[in-house]
């Protein structure tokens, strides 16, 4: 139990974790996690992967959007990328995954750096209307351009192969997707320890300082589009192989929209807030669809109802959330913790 | 109000808790069906009235001693016309409830799910007609429920041919179609038997799947001047193409797809309704065919002030298909088992509320018979009755 902060030495100050028991604790998670394919059932186990797609998206827009505030909801159009390119590397060039995910999320970087470019003379608002515009670009390119993407029959994607073994199953899958979400997780923490991660938050919190006291906004504010766009082209050559078909309906602007509310939810400008929002914003309808299901087994005639009550229900935690709790999950973990951390003290 | 508060959230999860412990109490032995509809989503106004169909048909046949003295059962999941979401209840469908047949919505869902039933063979009895899904050697497990889509944009192609008099040129016709899978479908279907007939296709136009306002599109349309024009969208998409092409003062004679209009069309596009003709697959409320009379009582005794669309009677006539075919695997029930015995379907009647039902193992197109509607003065008025011979060269386009 920690008391006080007494640091004599630059790195200690900058240590993720204080002590060794959230470490600990990170290695039993971790731990845990490995053998979680063997107990839980495919559902179960899809929801769990959903999960960490959008762990690594939802990391991806608050980079973006919490740590430099650049509001952009072109999120959807960005994971369209990433998939597609993910399944065409496999399809027509017969890349192995390993090596197509990563390549995918290298061009989702560039598109991501292009349509990242109005954001050197907008803000806010209009720079939201301007990444629209890479969404509105990226459905048209997918319906249309057949030859590649399927156009409006789809894509299959191909069964990734990883030494002869099939990972064509939800439980396999697992293991790639947490391979990919543990890291990307660490990296984003590591990434607002250093100079990059400052130059974001500068830029967030007040730009024309930044740009006086020497912060290149040109050279950051590009880079955080594409490490943004990068994280999401992860998630959507994940996302690709976890669906196993692509097709133009997939990716729509209510994808964007459940990004930007699971950082709003979860909290912006925090790590742990993207692992929460995402956490929450998968799981909730699940538990819905449940009790729906469930009921409408009893209550036959309830089934419209219920089901149509998700989107009132998220409407209501948003708004909730933004009055009570505007920085999100992270920030009522915080005060959960430091309440035990502190008792039987206040502060 | 901390107390009342308390006291609310109680009863609720009361409630929510009897709701999840009672699939223990649920009789053994029933048969569970996979029930996938669109609450939220763009075609909401369809889904309320096929979900309800569906939830009263299988309330029905249950009362009428359900499947060879087994009960039928929906697992129900709403999914907003979102694929992922249709995955995730499909694999839930497939691991938990072990369903035998799953009642696919529209064409998200089954595109999304075309490689896991397959995989699974689980049959897939989907309220999306596209003529992709019609050939067995592709598509296996999926069965259209209904006249595809490539069918009805031919058989709107004849008509035209077959109602043409002027000798001296080609009537021209044109496309109107929604900008996504279901609204794509039969458009190169439709491109390729129009060349082989003999009619004129001048124009294109496509049109966004949430639409406002077609003026645009319809502008460039007038001057191409085409004599008939073919709408493949949604129900909520077609007034506002007919409403902009009346203020347009288009002289074109329209013809709808199935799902593009119903009992509101005429109500929704008011006077710019008139003289349209439209595809039926299924029949309207009040008409009268032997079925309608059952549907209507059901519908009067559990829920009367509810709407009652083309949609709710879809809504029945899917799950009368589907008891049919659990009907008749009798003891083989699995998934293979049920999709022979939809395979075993000839002339199937459906109350009269379709054309009657074929399905073979070599063919997955339930009927090519369709009736053409012409709404006159505010009422869908049935003009005639059209067939298109079961030409195995355009299954699955």
């Amino acid at each position: 139990m920690t008391c006080g902060g007494f640091r004599v030495r630059y790195r200690d100050d900058e240590r993720i974790f204080d002590t060794h028991l959230p470490v600990a604790g990170l290695l039993v998670l971790i731990g845990a996690l490995s053998v979680v394919p063997f107990i839980a059932s495919t559902y179960w186990l899809d929801v769990l992967n959903r999960i960490g797609i959008a762990i690594i998206g939802a990391i991806g827009l608050n980079i973006l959007i919490g740590f430099t505030g650049q509001i952009s909801i072109g999120h959807a159009a960005f994971l369209a990328v990433g998939a597609y390119t993910t399944a065409v590397l496999e399809a027509h060039l017969g890349l192995p995954f390993y090596l197509a995910i990563p390549a995918a999320a290298l061009v989702t970087a560039v598109f991501g750096l292009l349509f990242g470019l109005p954001s050197l003379r907008l803000k806010g608002l209009y720079l939201a209307i301007a990444t629209l515009a890479a969404h509105f670009i990226t459905t048209y390119v997918i319906i249309h351009w057949e030859g590649m993407t399927g156009g409006v029959l789809g894509l299959l994607v191909p069964t990734p192969t990883l030494f002869g073994l099939a990972l064509d199953s939800d439980a396999r899958i697992f293991y790639v997707i947490f391979a990919c979400v543990i890291p990307a997780t660490f990296f984003a923490k590591n990434l607002f320890r250093t100079k990059v991660g400052r130059a974001f938050i500068a830029i967030r919190d007040r730009d024309v300082a930044a740009q006086v006291i020497g912060v290149s906004l040109f050279k950051y504010k590009l880079l955080a589009f594409s490490i943004s766009s990068f994280y999401a082209g992860i998630a959507g050559g994940l996302m690709a192989h976890h669906s196993r078909i692509l097709f133009s309906d997939a990716f729509t602007l209510l994808v964007a929209i459940d990004y930007l509310a699971m950082i709003i939810i979860g909290g912006m400008g925090s790590i742990l807030g993207s692992i929460f929002g995402a956490i929450f914003m998968t799981l909730l309808p699940e538990i819905l669809k449940l009790t729906a299901t469930s009921l409408s087994g009893v209550y036959p005639q309830s089934f419209g109802l219920i089901a149509s009550s998700r989107d009132v229900i998220f409407g209501l935690a948003i708004i909730t959330f933004l009055i009570f709790e505007p920085e999100g999950l992270a920030r009522i973990w915080m005060r959960i913790r430091t309440y035990w951390q502190l008792w039987p003290y206040a502060y | 109000m901390h107390k009342s508060f308390v006291y609310v959230c109680s009863v609720v999860l009361l409630l929510v808790g009897f709701g999840m412990l009672s699939p223990e109490a649920r009789a053994q032995g029933s048969i569970k069906l996979g029930n996938l509809v669109d609450l939220t989503g763009p075609t909401s106004d369809q889904g309320k009235d096929i979900s309800q169909g569906r939830i009263d048909a299988v309330q029905y046949f249950n009362q009428k001693g359900g499947i060879n003295g087994k009960k039928l059962e929906l697992v129900s999941v709403e999914y907003g016309f979102q694929p992922p979401r249709a995955v995730a209840a499909y694999k839930k469908f497939v691991e938990e409830d072990k369903v035998l047949l799953v009642l696919g919505y529209g064409t998200p869902d089954t595109e999304a799910l075309r490689p896991y039933i397959t995989k699974d063979k689980i049959p897939y009895l989907s309220g999306s007609y596209s003529g992709h899904l019609t050939d067995p050697k592709q598509t296996p497990y999926n069965f259209p429920g209904g006249i595809d889509y490539s069918t009805q944009i031919r058989i709107f192609l004849n008509h035209v041919k077959e109602t043409w008099t002027d000798t001296g040129r080609k009537p021209r016709v044109a496309f109107i179609y929604a900008d996504n899978a279901y609204g794509r479908a039969p458009i190169e279907a439709g491109r390729a038997y129009a060349k082989e007939i003999g009619v004129e296709l001048v124009d294109e136009q496509i049109i966004p799947t949430v639409l406002t306002d077609a003026t645009s599109q319809l502008l460039n349309m007038k001057k191409k001047d085409p004599d008939f024009v073919y709408i493949n969208t949604n129900t909520q998409c077609v007034p506002v193409v007919l409403k902009d092409s009346l203020k347009l003062g288009l002289k074109t004679t329209y013809v709808v797809n199935n799902y593009g209009f119903d009992e509101r069309t005429p109500s929704l596009a008011g006077d710019a309704a008139e003289g349209v003709m439209g595809i039926a697959d299924v029949a309207f409320w009040g008409d009268d065919v032997p079925g309608m009379q059952t549907l209507m009582d059901f519908h009067k005794e559990s829920h009367p002030n509810d709407t009652h669309n083309s949609p709710y009677m879809r809504g029945w006539l899917w799950v009368m298909v589907a008891v049919e075919a659990l009907k008749r695997t009798g003891d083989n029930l699995s998934g293979e088992g049920v999709k022979e015995a939809l395979e075993s379907l000839r002339d199937f009647d459906t109350w009269g509320l379709s054309q009657p039902f074929t399905y073979t193992p070599e063919d997955h197109r339930p009927t090519t018979k369709a009736r053409l509607y012409t709404i006159k003065g505010g009422k869908l008025i049935p003009t005639r009755a059209v067939e298109l011979p079961r030409n195995l060269a355009w299954l699955g386009k």
